[in-house]
Parts: C-alpha cells; structure tokens; sequence
C-alpha cells in the first residue's frame, strides 16, 4: 500500500513520462507564426458590413472575369489595389518545404490538342536537400543536396546529342547539373507549373516551391476546408509573369488563378489552379494554352529514399 | 511602429522557443493526444500574443498562458468542440525497446489521465506535473483549495484504478530510480 507522498511522487514521474515523447514535427514558433500572419491579413482585410453585403456579388462578377480572361481577353486583368497578402502564403510554402513531403503534381491540358494529362510525383528531404521526382512513374530527377540528376529519355536522346554536341554511351541516360543553375524567374517557375513533363523538375522542390508562391497576389481567406485527417483554411490566390519575345516587342505572359489550402499546422496541403500562357498579338494567333494543375501535399516528416544514379549512367557536360 | 512590432514578435518567438516545449507538454497531458495538444498551446498563444504587448515585467508570461490554456481547454471541453486534426502522417522514430517502452507507458498514461473527469485531471496535472501549490491550482481552476485536495486524492485513486497494479509501472519506476 503506498503512501500519500509515494501516490503523489509516482503520478509526478507518470506525468513527466507522459509528456516526454514530444513529436519531432511539432514546431510552435513556425505554427504561430503561421496564425500571426493570417491573422495580421485578416486585420488588414477586414470587410464593411456594407462590403459583406456585396460579396456575393463580387465574387460572381469575378468569377465571369477570370473566364472572360481565360477566353478573351488579350492580357491579364490589372491587381486590383490592396488586396496584394502574399506574406501568408509565402510563410506556409517555406513551413511545408521545411520538413520532408511527398507532392503529387496531376497537369491536365484543357485543350486535347496540347497533349495528354501528367502525374508527376515528388519526395523531398530539405534537412539533406535529397529528394526524386517521377512523371507518370518514370524516375525523372533525382536530387543529392548537391546535385541534381535529370533523366534523358529515350525520345530525347538524339535531339541531347544534337544541343549538346555530345555523343552519349549505352546506358547514359542521366545528365548531372548543379542546382542554382535550374532556380530560375517566375516566368520559368510558372511554365514548369503549367508545363509539367521534364520541365517541372525544380517547381515541386522545397526552393521552387517558395519561389514559385513568393509571386502570388491577390490572396484571399476562402473559408474553411477539410481533407483526410486535416481541417485548415483555403485561400485564392493569383500568380502572373511575363517574357519578353526574343527579337520582337511581344511578350508571353503566364497566369495561374487557384486556391491554396493550408492545414491547422501552416503546411499547404494542396493547390489547385488555371494555369493560362500566351502571347499577345503574336502573328498567327496568341497562342493560348490552359492548364488545369493539382498538387497535393502529403507524407510530411516521413523519410524520404533517395539515391544517386551510379556513375556509369551519368553525363557531366562539360561546361561551354 | 513597424520596428515595434518587429521586437515584441522577436521577444514573443524567443519565449516560445524557450517555453513552448514545456506548455506543450503540460497541453498534452490535459488533452491526451499530442496534435490537439499542440492545438491547444498555439490557441493560446495566438491568445497570449494579443495581450503580449500589455504584460508588464511584474507578469509571469508562464503563469497568464497557463492560465490561458486551462480557460481555453475548459471552453473546449464545454462546447465539447474539437476539431479534426491531422493523423497517421508522422513515422514512428527509431526506437530502443526502453524507449519504446517509455513511450508505450507515456502513451497509456495519457489515455488514463483522459478517462478523468476534467477537473480532476486538471488538477493533478497543476500539482503534479506544474508543481503549483494548491493555492495557486485553486485560484487557476477558480475553486476553494479543499476541493482542490478531493480532486487531487480522487483523481490519484482514479488513476491508479485505470492503470491498474500491472507490469506497466514496473519499468518505469525501475528507470526513474
């Protein structure tokens, strides 16, 4: 029979075991941090009552311009002034690239002419900058925190060879390149996003990923949304980037108009968006092109496989 | 005013860098589960960094969370208001087999602690794992220090009703002596 001081010794050391197996993902600076800026944006964002009013209207008549974009017109509506939240959004790119995940980027042209739909997945270590990316279930690209492994497939191995002014052996089929070589503008980002394919490599990485959002405007709260195990908030969200066209005064502009949702925890859980590209004015036609994109987010904190292709795969141009 | 804001949000990460393990852990034995856990310390935090500007150096910033996170659990409990929270996505560490047994105590301990009435685990939690003295457990769940007393012996009978006499402690005391 214990004693009251023995009872009360014994629960302190229950309670102290109870509460020692802190899980390695919970990060409380990061999550608060998460809250304090959807809650500076909502501050800032806060409507009228007469502005409540007038929200169904506004969003039905936004919703006839984004198709009216999508289908007519020859540029991109301007921002709208004061609406510009990226900071949210930002914040939760850089808290999901923070820790391992597992992406899984479906593309689906909306013209049957521009080809068929992609899955593209991704696993990435950021802690030891590994990870790999598949397309339709072919190892793609592969990442070492140093490198990057990039597949040539067996169609582009002749068009390789006539760039590149390389004659690749038998079994060749990876090139290696260093990593700030692929981080590149916006506009490549926003491409790759609608491209999918090879060139969505780098988009779906920790990097690309906050750079990609770091672009985004017109952030919106859209109320709450939920997934398997996860409850969070959607926000919408618009990105646009241009080029100019080499030799002209033309330019290509890419715009994706979507949604982001994020968990309770600040993690994006998905992004689902309209990706459009063209180009103004062009001869010939404006060239448009629309992509719906999905990406999903998941397997945070799990571990992530990765490993090098062996050297005798590999191609190391030679720099020019 | 920017720079303001800038050093009150620098200080506020730096305590919950310092204190925010701790809380969480005092969050996980009032609720029993480590996410509505760390739901419950970031719902106080997003509390606490509201008046965080308004604390003087006199105020305990451990003792208003704690305060905080006893009020925010009981509205939880009462409007019996939980949210769905993510599951199932964090792999299991490595673990020895005395780690994992610790871990498998822990884990039952929480369950136990869970089939508590309230207040009762909210009171062995204060005095026990908070070591406030009754007093002060009192003046936080806003009851008189004798019904503080009841809880803390009903609630010690309850949990080792729950936990039963079984091999479970065996380890436990063995590594903590």
């Amino acid at each position: 029979m214990m004693s009251t001081r023995e009872s009360e010794d014994e629960a302190r050391r229950l309670l102290a075991l109870a509460a020692e197996d802190v899980p390695p993902s919970v990060d409380l600076v990061a999550g608060f941090q998460a809250r304090r800026e959807r809650r500076r944006f909502r501050r800032r964002h806060r409507p009228h009552a007469g502005l409540l009013i007038a929200t169904g209207a506004v969003v039905a008549a936004a919703s006839i311009a984004i198709a009216v974009t999508l289908t007519a017109s020859p540029a991109p509506a301007p921002a709208p002034a004061g609406l510009a939240g990226p900071a949210g959004l930002t914040r939760a790119a850089m808290i999901t690239a923070a820790r391992n995940y597992r992406v899984n980027f479906l593309t689906i042209p909306v013209q049957p002419e521009s080809g068929p739909a992609e899955t593209t997945t991704g696993s990435f270590d950021p802690a030891r900058g590994a990870g790999a990316e598949t397309i339709d279930g072919v190892d793609i690209a592969r990442y070492d925190g140093r490198y990057i492994y990039l597949r040539i497939l067996p169609a582009a191995r002749k068009i390789y060879e006539q760039n590149f002014h390389v004659i690749l052996r038998p079994g060749q089929i990876w090139e290696r390149v260093t990593e700030p070589k692929l981080h590149r503008s916006p506009f490549i980002l926003m491409t790759e996003l609608q491209a999918g394919s090879v060139a969505s490599v780098q988009v779906l990485s920790p990097p690309g990923l906050v750079a990609l959002l770091k672009g985004a405007s017109h952030v919106r709260d859209t109320g709450r949304v939920s997934g398997p195990g996860w409850t969070g908030t959607a926000y919408s969200f618009q990105l646009s980037a241009s080029m100019p066209v080499p030799s002209s005064k033309l330019s290509t502009i890419v715009t994706t108009r979507g949604t982001v949702d994020i968990d309770q925890q600040g993690r994006i859980r998905s992004l689902i968006g309209l990706t459009t590209s063209r180009t103004p004015h062009a001869p010939g036609g404006d060239g448009l092109t629309v992509s719906s994109v999905s990406l999903t987010f998941s397997g945070f904190g799990q571990p992530i496989p990765a490993s090098i292709p062996p050297a005798s795969q590999v191609i190391i141009r030679p720099r020019t | 005013m920017a720079r303001d804001d800038d050093a009150i949000d620098e200080r506020f990460a730096a305590y919950v860098r310092t204190r925010g393990q701790h809380h969480l852990r005092v969050a996980v034995l009032l609720t029993g589960d480590w996410h509505t856990a760390e739901d419950l310390v970031q719902a106080s935090l997003a509390k606490l960094y509201r008046a965080w500007p308004r604390l003087d150096t006199t105020t305990d910033p451990d003792a208003y969370l704690r305060r905080i996170m006893v009020n925010v659990h009981r509205s939880w409990w009462r409007t019996r208001w939980r949210r769905e929270t993510p599951v199932g996505e964090l792999p299991d560490p490595p673990a020895t087999a005395d780690v994992a047994d610790r871990q498998a105590v822990g884990d039952q301990v929480r369950r136990a602690l869970a089939t508590l009435p309230r207040q009762q685990r909210a009171v062995l939690v204060l005095r026990f794992f908070e070591d406030l003295p009754e007093a002060d457990v009192a003046r936080l769940l806003g009851c008189s220090a004798g019904t503080v007393k009841t809880h803390t012996h009903r609630g010690l009978r309850a949990l080792r009703t729950v936990l039963g006499p079984d091999a479970d402690f065996v380890p436990v005391r063995r590594s903590t002596s």
